[in-house]
């Protein structure tokens, strides 16, 4: 049954061979690995105005020139990871690139960042989405978390089912939302300049409450808010062998490609704002800057303003799906060294890592639950991982050219080294300046994490030594029997049970039965006489009609016995022919097996009697 | 009635690798049967199985080892068919099939292991005319 429902939402299972088909052109890759970096434009622009908000309405005017400055190092950060690509035409990862260049514990900080702002990816990139649906349709708003759970559900439903139907289903969005962008930014600009369109003029007083005075602190926090930008532009770096054959050069020109047309579309939204005076609505229902700009341009009711929002959320979703095209791989990779629990390297039925997934699905819901979905709350957590993981992974890049020392690799080294240097830069700043608004948690947690991966990668050490054959001593024969038969009175399913017992020793058996009640336990007597097989019936009393207590106590004494033997249990169990008619019965046959199953030194030998209706 | 109808006259020990938890649940096995007896691995990669193979020819007390493929990486189907096929040879005997179990010192750290047992246990016992034993092997740290 729960087969059944399995196969209609995740589809028939795919064979070994088919994995290598799991492959995507470019135009696909660019949908499917962008789209996370693309989408950063729909809160980007608007997180700057929120930080400068703070101020005074003349800070605003600073939007731009920040904006600028994160697009340099967009460039900046992007021109690095070709390198990456380039090197690593495997797949890159910042996991990877520092385990390889730099050692296992920045390796592990690497992998943490960048599994938090995965999860990050989702929560943050779903609730922009509703955000954009409540911006159209306000009375959507009362549902925000519940349209953003049911979103999550069906974006790991897609991804279970595997990436190349995925790709399939979400290029299409992309590319219409990078054109209704470049629409909307064109148009906008027409209008303004042959003045037919005049923006409102700026408020006097942008937010009562704060009026801060402009200083260098709230200009670098409205910085470390732009950053956002570069969430995601690292996800092709770490897809490259999801990319056809060549599989870098494809990679780094989708990479390229992608950073041009995101810069283009940050400045362009971000001036656009500014000329146009918009300002963040600080209600708690909150608008979103590009669908004020959209309206202002094309008009509310129009259908140019429906595309845009409708073309914004489908990108934010599409946005989530790269965390889910490189959650689980980087999860695999960890399983693959023992630093996270071995299911998350297993391929599921349709090729895909399906336990990573699950856990990116289950614990983003759990972050859109926590957050109501709003995603300017979210943001402050977000860009830190990823900055840490951009770090790591280009100071690993210099390593590798100063130990390789291939041709060019001074200039490689002092490109890759830049990037570092500049990235780690825009981490301080992001800490220092967020802190205060939830930056802190994502900087107790990595740590935290890191020491987790450590503890599981010991555990599968110490089992692997426990259980290693290397000075084992050579095997020896069983040399005695002793059984123990459970008996919960005398019927059908006890016979086979008994008859098994009775081969494997006709003399060191004997049958249990725990007196609950004097009468049950007088017509048991008789019976057994009969039925018996001329095993010995040892009747225990159990005081405190508990049946797991009496047995464990027999066992510990009948184990002492000898000292060459093997205590065997055998419990005869009933099998319903349907599976919800076990509610029907004592799940004891259970709850003794896991209390037999911790006792030392005791097999236990289910002889299941199968009930035919 | 039932006339010695459970008497262990095929055995399957189910091997996930060669280790010390493998080596009580083959010698129970061999206790049951010596002759009809076999050591049954799934094949899930080819480097691990190289390694088993190699392994059994030192550790399997003489007991034949058979691999099964599983193109689908289901470790349960392989198992299941083959039971299935080896009950219709021998007209509805019973088959025993000896599963090791890894039983961690501590609970949480059940998290770390795959539960295929648990789930391999719950299917053997669907099926007719096998009986589980389940061999723990209890892990010290």
């Amino acid at each position: 049954m729960l087969g059944t429902l399995k196969r209609i939402l995740v589809g028939k299972p795919l064979a070994n061979e088919q994995l290598a088909h799991e492959r995507i052109p470019k135009r696909t890759a660019l949908a499917v690995f962008s789209s996370d970096a693309l989408s950063s434009v729909a809160y980007a622009t608007e997180a700057i105005l929120i930080a400068l908000m703070f101020a005074n309405r003349e800070a605003l005017g600073l939007a731009t020139p920040i904006a600028v400055g994160i697009t340099l190092l967009l460039i900046i950060v992007s021109y690095s990871y070709t390198q990456t690509i380039n090197a690593y035409p495997n797949g890159g990862g910042s996991y990877i690139v520092s385990r390889e260049n730099l050692g296992t514990l920045p390796s592990l900080i690497a992998a943490v960042s960048l599994m938090t702002s995965y999860i990050l990816t989702v929560a943050v990139s779903i609730s922009a989405g509703v955000t954009a649906i409540t911006s159209a349709l306000p009375e959507l708003d009362q549902h925000r978390t519940a349209i953003a759970l049911v979103l999550i559900a069906l974006l790991s439903l897609a991804n279970l089912r595997g990436l190349k139907e995925s790709g399939a289903i979400f290029a299409v969005p992309t590319y219409l939302f990078i054109v209704s962008m470049f629409a909307m930014i064109l148009v906008g600009l027409y209008r303004y300049s042959t003045g037919t369109l005049v923006p409102a003029p700026l408020p006097e007083v942008v937010h009562a409450e704060f009026n801060q005075t402009l200083g260098w602190f709230l200009i670098l926090r409205a910085f470390a808010s732009g950053c956002t930008a570069l969430t995601g532009i690292e996800a092709i770096s770490d897809g490259v062998q999801a990319f056809k054959q060549p599989q870098a050069r494809n990679a780094s020109m989708t990479l390229t490609i992608m950073a041009v047309i995101l810069s283009l579309m940050f400045v362009g939204i971000t001036a656009l704002a500014s000329l146009y005076n918009v300002v963040p609505d600080g209600a708690l229902e909150p608008e979103t800057v590009n669908s004020q700009l959209a309206r202002a341009i094309f008009g509310g009711g129009s259908i140019f303003y429906y595309v845009i929002q409708g073309a914004t959320m489908m990108i934010l979703i599409l946005a989530s799906n790269t965390a889910y095209a490189d959650f689980p791989r980087l999860s695999y990779f960890l399983a693959i060294d023992r630093f996270l629990p071995r299911q998350f390297a297993q391929r599921g039925d349709r090729l895909v890592f399906s336990n990573g997934v699950l856990f990116l699905g289950i614990v983003s819901a759990i972050l859109v639950v926590a957050f109501n979905a709003r995603e300017q709350a979210l943001l402050p957590l977000y860009a830190l991982g990823v900055f840490a993981a951009f770090t790591l992974s280009q100071y690993g890049m210099v390593q590798r050219w100063r130990r390789l020392k291939s041709t060019g690799w001074v200039r490689n080294m002092i490109i890759n080294g830049l990037g570092a240097s500049i990235t780690a830069l825009v981490f301080v700043v992001i800490a220092v300046t967020k802190f205060g608004q939830g930056a802190w948690s994502v900087l107790v947690i990595i740590p935290v994490v890191v020491l987790l991966l450590y503890q599981i990668r010991k555990h599968y050490l110490d089992v692997a030594d426990q259980l290693s054959l290397a000075e084992a001593p050579p095997p020896v024969a069983l040399r005695r029997h002793t059984v123990v038969v459970l008996v919960s009175g005398v019927h059908r399913g006890v016979i086979p049970a008994l008859q098994y017992g009775l081969s494997l020793t006709s003399d060191n058996i004997r049958a249990l039965y725990i007196d609950l009640d004097a009468s049950s336990t007088a017509k048991m007597i008789e019976k057994w006489a009969q039925w018996g097989s001329g095993v010995e019936l040892e009747i225990l009393p159990s005081p405190y009609r508990s049946l797991i207590r009496p047995i464990r106590e027999y066992l510990s004494r009948a184990e002492k016995r000898y000292h060459d033997d093997v205590v065997t249990v055998v419990l005869p169990e009933f099998i319903p022919n349907r599976w919800w008619q076990n509610f029907l019965h004592n799940q004891t046959a259970l709850a003794i097996k896991t209390m037999l199953l911790f006792s030392k030194n005791v097999v236990v030998v289910s002889v299941p009697y199968h009930l035919d209706k | 009635m039932c006339t010695g109808c459970t008497a262990p006259t095929h055995v399957i020990v189910l091997v996930s690798g060669v280790h010390r938890g493998v080596v009580p649940p083959l010698q129970y096995g061999l206790s049951l049967t010596s002759d009809n007896i076999r050591g049954l691995y799934i094949d899930m990669d080819a480097e691990s199985t190289e390694r088993i193979k190699t392994n059994w020819a030192q550790w399997g007390s003489g007991v034949e080892l058979e691999i099964l493929p599983s193109p689908y990486r289901s470790l349960i189907r392989p198992i299941r068919e083959y039971i299935h096929r080896m009950e219709k040879r021998s007209h509805d005997d019973v088959v025993t099939v000896v599963l090791p179990e890894f039983i961690p010192n501590r609970w949480w750290q059940n998290v770390l292991h795959n539960q295929t047992a648990l789930a391999l246990k719950t299917m053997l016992l669907c099926t007719r005319n096998v009986v589980v034993v389940s061999v723990p092997y209890h892990l010290d740290h």
